[in-house]
């Protein structure tokens, strides 16, 4: 399955979750979203900027000397999951979501959809 | 069922629609401040209620409570003394005290004089009708509040000076030792996660110096939340906020 269409699953299975995108962490850039809106180049940058702060700021790196693999920010208007892979610590996922997305069950399908992708050849 | 009994079923329904089992801030501020939110607490209960009060120095009193009467606390029936050397342990040291009210299984004997609310008052010098009670509690504090339960220890800085903190001694000890120094820079990443947004947020992160545990940030308005939650409760943490943000 291509990457486009795990994260297209995603987006079928959560349809307040208005962007979803897979990105390598190593280089900050977007390889991959799918949207139910026209997001600007310079927005996912800046979601890739944010996820790797999240993931391995200042904050991150006092919870832990180990690499931070999940981060949620609850906002007023979005909830958004950032991801990395245990393995391929470069592979990170994000999901943008109304406030209003089963949590739970976001979680589960989003680290699962990072798993079959680290497991693309 | 007459005017009178009606009037005790409402306030009994009334009641049961507050929300169960969570604790609820009833005052912040000096020892004397807590005294009289305590107090205060009491006065305004009218049915029988088991009040369970818990400060965050982790002190904790459960007295029976009826008609602005203390008619059981841990002293007994009527270790008056006792009473209020126990209220005085209680807010020693604290300044945020949290009450759980619960419903008792068994009416209260009305002939069961216990200790009036107006005699603690006037022993401790404390007038019931101080506006004190006013004093608004913080986003922050509600938010504190609800999570509580989920939440193993916490610190709380208001513009950048630490407000209060609160938990078992090793996870509080073990924050304050990783983050109680670096609240500065911890806002201001917040703030570049948040790109820029000063709208309340909370972030948790699946890693810990605690075993079991994650650790939240959240700051309100200037206020900064730093604590470690259990580990199986980020969607708790979720729903309580957005409860509040409700």
């Amino acid at each position: 399955m291509k990457i486009v269409e795990i994260l297209d699953q995603i987006e079928t299975a959560f349809p307040t979750c208005h962007t979803i995108a897979f990105a390598d962490l190593s280089t900050k850039m977007v390889l991959c979203t799918s949207s139910s809106t026209d997001v600007r180049q310079e927005d996912l940058d800046k979601l890739c900027t944010t996820m790797t702060t999240a993931l391995d700021g200042k904050i991150a790196s006092l919870a832990s000397a180990e690499p931070t693999v999940e981060a949620m920010v609850f906002g007023t208007e979005n909830v958004t999951v950032y991801l990395r892979d245990g393995d391929e610590l470069a592979d990170g996922l994000c999901c943008v979501c109304s406030t209003d997305v089963d949590f739970g069950a976001l979680m589960s399908s989003a680290r699962e959809a990072l798993s079959q992708i680290a497991a693309q050849p | 069922m007459t005017k009178h009994a009606r009037f005790w079923n409402a306030l009994d329904l009334l009641a049961d629609a507050a929300p169960a089992n969570m604790p609820r801030v009833v005052m912040t501020g000096s020892e004397d401040d807590l005294r009289t939110g305590l107090l205060q607490e009491i006065d305004q209960t009218i049915l029988t209620r088991i009040l369970s009060f818990s400060t965050n120095t982790g002190t904790a009193l459960e007295v029976t409570v009826s008609s602005r009467r203390i008619i059981e606390g841990a002293s007994g029936k009527d270790g008056f003394e006792t009473l209020v050397s126990e209220i005085g342990y209680l807010v020693e040291g604290a300044d945020t005290l949290f009450v759980v009210a619960h419903r008792t299984a068994h009416a209260a004997d009305p002939t069961e004089p216990g200790v009036a609310v107006s005699r603690l008052a006037e022993h401790m010098s404390i007038d019931l009708s101080d506006p004190i009670r006013a004093k608004k509690l913080s986003p922050m504090d509600h938010f504190v509040a609800s999570a509580q339960p989920t939440l193993l220890a916490w610190l709380v800085f208001c513009d950048g000076d630490l407000s209060h903190k609160y938990g078992e001694t090793d996870p509080l000890a073990k924050l304050e030792e990783v983050f109680g120094a670096s609240s500065d820079d911890i806002i201001e990443e917040l703030t570049q996660i948040l790109q820029g947004s000063t709208e309340p947020a909370c972030l948790i992160l699946d890693a810990s110096p605690v075993a079991d545990s994650k650790v939240l940030v959240s700051k309100i308005e200037n206020e900064l939340l730093i604590a470690f939650v259990g580990a199986d409760h980020a969607t708790s943490i979720a729903s309580h906020w957005y409860a509040l943000q409700n």
